[in-house]
Formats: structure tokens, C-alpha cells, sequence
């Protein structure tokens, strides 16, 4: 079933770029293939192949388990604490708090690991390459 | 012999202390991640890559070519120990790895599989130092319509070739293409799909995309992964690992023949180091000396995959670099690097960045002898490797996407860029979408486009130029050939089967 979902999805975007690629960006131009070309042979093709994709329906066992998206949630938990504490707590944080109430490591170890991972971003990111990152209330 | 000098003054660059240790540091690290089920190359150049921008481009590169070949050792480890392998191309490995390692013999396995990675990786480097130029001869020659061309039998191959499915590599190729046209077109100048974001008229960013897909969506991977058991349980010791003679004479002919093949699997577009190793174990599988024991645990077949991957990966620099066409999705990722770096990669790059060229050559020569002083050193400590718990891994990854991704432009952007990425890669690969053809669609369409374009202006719109030209004509056909080819074979198989009255194999 999921696997109809994504031909459905890749389906709409092979047509939203033959679309626009057809109506905005100019199909042919001055003898030659415009910005349009590509999308438009492109976005047909790969709207053939979602087809055949749907078509085909292959049954795949492999189910996708909630527990896959945690870490999505922990990115954005970490995205609205950047905003907060910075680039540099925020990541630390993440790992902390990850390893301590995700995994159920000792209050030291989560700590050791999320302080390693804020420094490793202070000295590599910040103070090597000169990354110039997103400061919270700290201004660190 | 004027390869030769240069390739000389290729090993006074790599031997300069900076670059010296870039590729001492690019194998250890490549080792580790390797070593590491479920982080491969792509995985760890894709993370590397945001590190390497305070470097110059040469030393980048050699750092992150070692990680790349040293990562082809580091995956035998867990395709030996653990019976999962670290990365695609030692999936051949643990055929005969584990279960020499459940006979006990795990030590000699890994011996075996340095040493075959070894001499299987010099090959490839040497056949890449003849190759490399001479097709970056060739590719002189080349004008847009051969260019387009030639990218377009790439890509095609790639579909084909990665993957259970043709249908649906080609698929992600398609997407791949699209996805390169958001932002502003190189040829005319202008604004595509950017649907109103300002973030988006510069196009989407390649390392965001690449964390994305090869990073980030394998954090999510390992969340459900299964523990493998480790098959030993104490410090293996050199001593007992090292190869009796007779043990030596038994791997040394594999590893030279899957050397040569694989060189010539990784130079073809489209094929790398997982193609490569296959191929080798195969051809051993028909012709070895052991061959009715393959698969129960012998030595020739560790040392067939292993020859075959590290020589693959090392075959596939020469497409890379004289032709700018990469093979596997790792040396996609090394090719938007090097654009990164304002190196084009092409037949220019041989001559116009000698230094470059030559230094990288060089260095892959140093770097795997350093490479298997290290792998050696490390059977020891293999496992405390291999028992870093995905636990510890996964935030701690986590954490390195989420900057790496921010610190290519200094944007948040890039960051939720990243995050969808993943989460699409994800779900696409469980419903075994490939997604490294996507990444080479996406890397290859910008030259496509512009090739296609200017063709027509040579040709003042007459299609005809792709197919009056030889080399053009000559690739084109070779394309419809793999899309007639296996068809028929099917078709062909079938009614052998039918008229011998047994099942289709």
C-alpha cells in the first residue's frame, strides 16, 4: 500500500514539473531545447514509471516501525532549541537528553557523551572552520 | 614516460606532512566507519564532507578518497564478525567470512580479506594511472553532443545496473533530474520551481541533500536494527590471524585476477565497488580452484570480494576524474566535493590541475599501504568496534547531520532541507527505491542540460548531430542496447526453459 502512496506522490511531481516546465519555462526556444525541456521529458517519464510502479504492485514485507521516526522528533526538538540555546547547547543537549531518557544511560555517561558532542562542534565547527553558529540567550 | 615524472611530483605533494596525514587520518577514520554495520562510504564522505571545507582542496580530497578506500576494508569487518555487512560492497565477503569466523578461523579471514584488499586496491591504483590519463585523452575529444551523450548511457546504466530493480532505479534517476532543476537554469539563466521560497532560487544544496539521504535517513535505519552476535568473544591476536604459506599461495591468484576485473567493473559508468565484488565472487565461484566450496568458508572467496571491491573503488577515479563521470554513489558525493572546490572534474583536469591529479594518484599508492599497516594493527581492537553501541551512535550522528547540514551556508534551511531529505530517503529505500542513482542524476543534470543546449546551438536544432557524430552514435547505441538486451534474454530464457520442460531458474 505504502508503495502505491509513494508512485502516487512521485506521479504528482513528475506532473507539477511537466506542468510548469510546459507552461512556464518554454518548451523549445531559439532552435534549441528551453528550461522547460527536461522538466517536461523528465516529468513524463518518471510519471510512466510510477504508473508501471502502481501497476506492478510488488507486496514488500519490509513494514517501516514508529520507532524509525524518533530521531526525526529529536531534530526537531533540537531545530526549537537552537533557537533558544544556540547551536552549540542545543546539540549537546540532544544528545544528552537522548541517551539519558531514550536509553537509559547513567546521568555521568549521558553527560560525558553530550558534552564531548558540544565541544566537538565548538572547536571543529566553530573555532576551525569559522562556521558562524546560531546563538541562543547565552550568546554561545 | 612524462606520466611517469609527474606522477613523481604527484608523490612530493602527497607526501607533504599536510597531506601525509590527511590520508593517515582519512583510513582510520574510513576503518571505523566501515567497520561500523550500517555506515558506509557514502555514509562517511556524505558526513566528512562539511569538515573538509577549511582544507585545500588536495588534501581534502586525498583524506576523503582514503576514507573511501579504507572504508572497503572496514566493511569486511562486520560482514566477517557479525554476519551483516558494515556496507554494500562486502555483502560478497560474508558469504565465506562468517562462516570462517564461526569455524573459528575469524582471524585469518580478516588477514585475508587486508591482504586481498590490498593487492586488489594496487591494482586498481595502477591500472587508474595508466587509465586515468588515457581516457582524459579521449575525452578531449569530446564536444557537447558526445558529452550529453555519454551522460546519458550513464545514467542509464546506473538505473539498470544498482539495485533488484531496473524499474525503480530508473525511477529515482528521474526524480534525481528533476530535483536538480530547482533553482536558477545554467544555461538560460532562469528561475525554476523555486514555488516562491528565496532559499530555494539558488537550488537545493548538495551537502544538505546528501546528509539527507545517506546520513541522516540511515540514523533512522538504525533504529530498528537488529543486534548481531559477535562471533568471537576475545582479543584476536595477529600471531594467530597471520596466513600459513600454503594458506598465501591459495589467495594470491583470486586477488590478482579480481583485482584486474574489478578495475574494469569500477571504471565502467554506473558500476562500483558493490557491481565490482560481485562480479569477482562470481567469476571465482566459476573458474577457482576451491569453487564447489565456495560459500561454506574458504579463503578464496573473502579474497575474490575483497579484491574486487577495493579494486572497483579505485577504477571508478578514473571515470571520475578524466571524464567527470562518477560510478557509485560514494564518488558522486567526491564529485560534487570537487565542483565545490572549483575543480571541474574532465579531461582538462589532467592537464590544467597536474598538481591535483598526480597528488591524489600518489597519495591512493601511499595511503593503502597505510591502510593495511592499520587495518592490520587494528584486528585487535576490532572488537571494541564492532560492540560501540547503535544507542551511542545514533544521537551522536544525529547531531553531526544537523550541522553539518547548517554549516555548508550557514542555514537553518538547509537543516529542515536535510531532515525531509532524510525522512524521504528513508521511506523510499524500505520500498527498495535505490538511492544512489538519484544522487548521481542530480549531480550529472546540470552538464546534461548544458550539453544538450549547446548541441542544438552547434547544430542550429537539428537532432541529427547526436547520431551523425561516431562517438556519440556509438554510445546512444550502446544505451538502446541495454534496453533491448535484457528483455530478450529474459524471453530467450524462458522458452529454453519451456522446451528443456523445467522451471525458469
Amino acid at each position: 500500500m505504502t508503495e502505491r502512496i509513494i508512485a502516487v506522490f512521485l506521479l504528482l511531481v513528475g506532473g507539477v514539473w511537466a506542468f510548469l516546465g510546459l507552461t512556464e519555462y518554454g518548451l523549445w526556444i531559439e532552435d534549441g531545447p528551453g528550461g522547460g525541456f527536461i522538466p517536461v521529458v523528465v516529468g513524463i517519464l518518471l510519471m510512466l514509471t510510477a504508473v508501471v510502479v502502481i501497476l506492478k504492485n510488488e507486496e514488500i514485507k519490509d513494514s517501516i516501525e514508529i520507532k524509525a521516526f524518533f530521531p526525526v522528533a529529536g531534530v526537531v526538538i533540537t531545530i526549537l532549541m537552537i533557537k533558544f540555546l544556540g547551536m552549540i547547547i542545543a546539540t549537546g543537549l540532544f544528545v544528552f537528553g537522548w541517551l539519558r531518557f531514550m536509553e537509559q544511560r547513567t546521568y555521568v555517561k549521558a553527560g560525558i557523551i553530550g558534552l564531548g558532542v558540544s565541544i566537538f562542534v565548538l572547536g571543529v565547527f566553530s573555532l576551525w572552520l569559522q562556521v558562524p553558529m546560531p546563538t541562543g540567550l547565552f550568546g554561545i | 614516460m612524462e606520466s611517469f615524472d609527474l606522477l613523481l611530483q604527484g608523490f612530493g605533494t602527497a607526501l607533504s606532512l599536510q597531506n601525509f596525514f590527511a590520508a593517515m587520518f582519512g583510513a582510520v577514520l574510513g576503518i571505523i566507519v566501515g567497520a561500523m554495520p550500517g555506515l558506509g562510504s557514502v555514509t562517511g564522505v556524505a558526513l566528512l564532507l562539511p569538515l573538509t571545507f577549511g582544507m585545500p582542496p588536495t588534501t581534502a580530497i586525498i583524506m576523503l578518497a582514503a576514507i573511501y578506500y579504507a572504508n572497503m576494508y572496514g566493511g569486511s569487518y562486520s560482514a566477517i564478525l557479525l554476519n551483516i555487512p558494515g556496507d554494500s560492497p562486502a555483502v560478497m565477503t560474508a558469504l565465506d567470512g562468517y562462516p570462517l569466523s564461526k569455524q573459528g578461523k575469524a582471524g585469518k579471514a580478516l588477514f585475508t580479506s587486508n591482504i586481498s584488499s590490498f593487492i586488489g586496491g594496487t591494482i586498481g591504483i595502477i591500472i587508474l594511472t595508466f587509465m586515468g590519463p588515457a581516457l582524459a585523452t579521449i575525452g578531449l575529444a569530446f564536444g557537447p553532443p558526445e558529452v550529453f551523450s555519454l551522460i546519458l548511457f550513464a545514467l542509464c546504466s546506473i538505473g539498470w545496473l544498482l539495485g533488484d530493480s531496473p524499474l525503480k532505479g530508473l525511477t529515482t534517476t528521474f526524480l534525481g533530474i528533476l530535483l536538480a532543476t530547482v533553482g536558477v537554469s545554467m544555461t538560460l539563466g532562469q528561475s525554476r520551481f523555486a514555488f516562491g521560497s528565496t532559499n530555494l532560487l539558488a537550488g537545493i544544496a548538495f551537502i544538505p541533500l546528501v546528509i539527507g539521504m545517506f546520513g541522516f535517513s540511515q540514523v533512522m535505519e538504525m533504529m530498528t536494527f537488529r543486534k548481531g552476535d559477535l562471533t568471537i568473544d576475545k582479543r584476536l591476536t595477529i600471531r594467530e590471524s597471520l596466513l600459513s604459506k600454503s594458506e598465501i599461495k591459495r589467495v594470491i591468484p583470486p586477488a590478482i585476477r579480481s583485482g584486474v576485473l574489478g578495475t574494469f567493473v569500477g571504471i565502467l559508468p554506473g558500476a562500483g565497488a558493490t557491481t565490482g565484488s560481485f562480479m569477482t565472487y562470481i567469476l571465482q565461484k566459476k573458474i577457482g580452484k576451491n569453487k564447489e566450496k565456495m560459500g561454506t568458508g574458504v579463503i578464496e572467496g573473502v579474497a575474490a570480494a575483497e579484491a574486487g571491491n577495493n579494486s572497483a573503488a579505485a577504477g571508478s577515479f578514473a571515470p571520475l576524474l578524466s571524464l567527470g563521470i562518477p560510478g557509485s554513489g560514494t564518488s558522486a558525493v567526491l564529485l560534487g566535493g570537487l565542483m565545490m572546490w572549483g575543480l571541474t572534474p574532465g579531461p582538462l583536469l589532467v592537464t590544467n590541475e597536474p598538481e591535483f591529479f598526480w597528488g591524489l594518484i600518489a597519495s591512493m599508492y601511499i595511503g593503502n599501504a597505510i591502510v593495511l599497516l592499520m587495518a592490520l594493527a587494528m584486528i585487535p581492537f576490532l572488537i571494541y568496534i564492532l560492540r560501540v553501541p547503535t544507542a551511542v551512535m545514533v544521537p551522536v550522528i544525529t547531531a553531526v547531520c544537523i550541522v553539518g547540514a547548517y554549516s555548508v551556508n550557514n542555514n537553518m534551511f538547509d537543516v529542515y532541507m536535510m531532515l525531509i531529505v532524510g525522512v524521504i530517503g528513508f521511506i523510499i529505500q524500505k520500498y527498495k527505491f535505490p538511492v544512489a542513482p538519484l544522487l548521481l542524476a542530480f549531480v550529472l543534470t546540470p552538464r546534461i542540460e548544458t550539453s544538450l543546449r549547446q548541441s542544438f546551438d552547434m547544430s542550429m536544432g537539428d537532432p541529427t548531430i547526436f547520431f551523425t557524430r561516431p562517438i556519440s552514435a556509438t554510445l546512444l547505441s550502446m544505451m538502446m542496447l541495454f534496453f533491448i538486451l535484457p528483455p530478450i534474454i529474459g524471453l530467450y530464457k524462458k522458452k529454453k526453459a519451456e522446451t528443456s520442460g523445467g522451471t525458469p531458474a
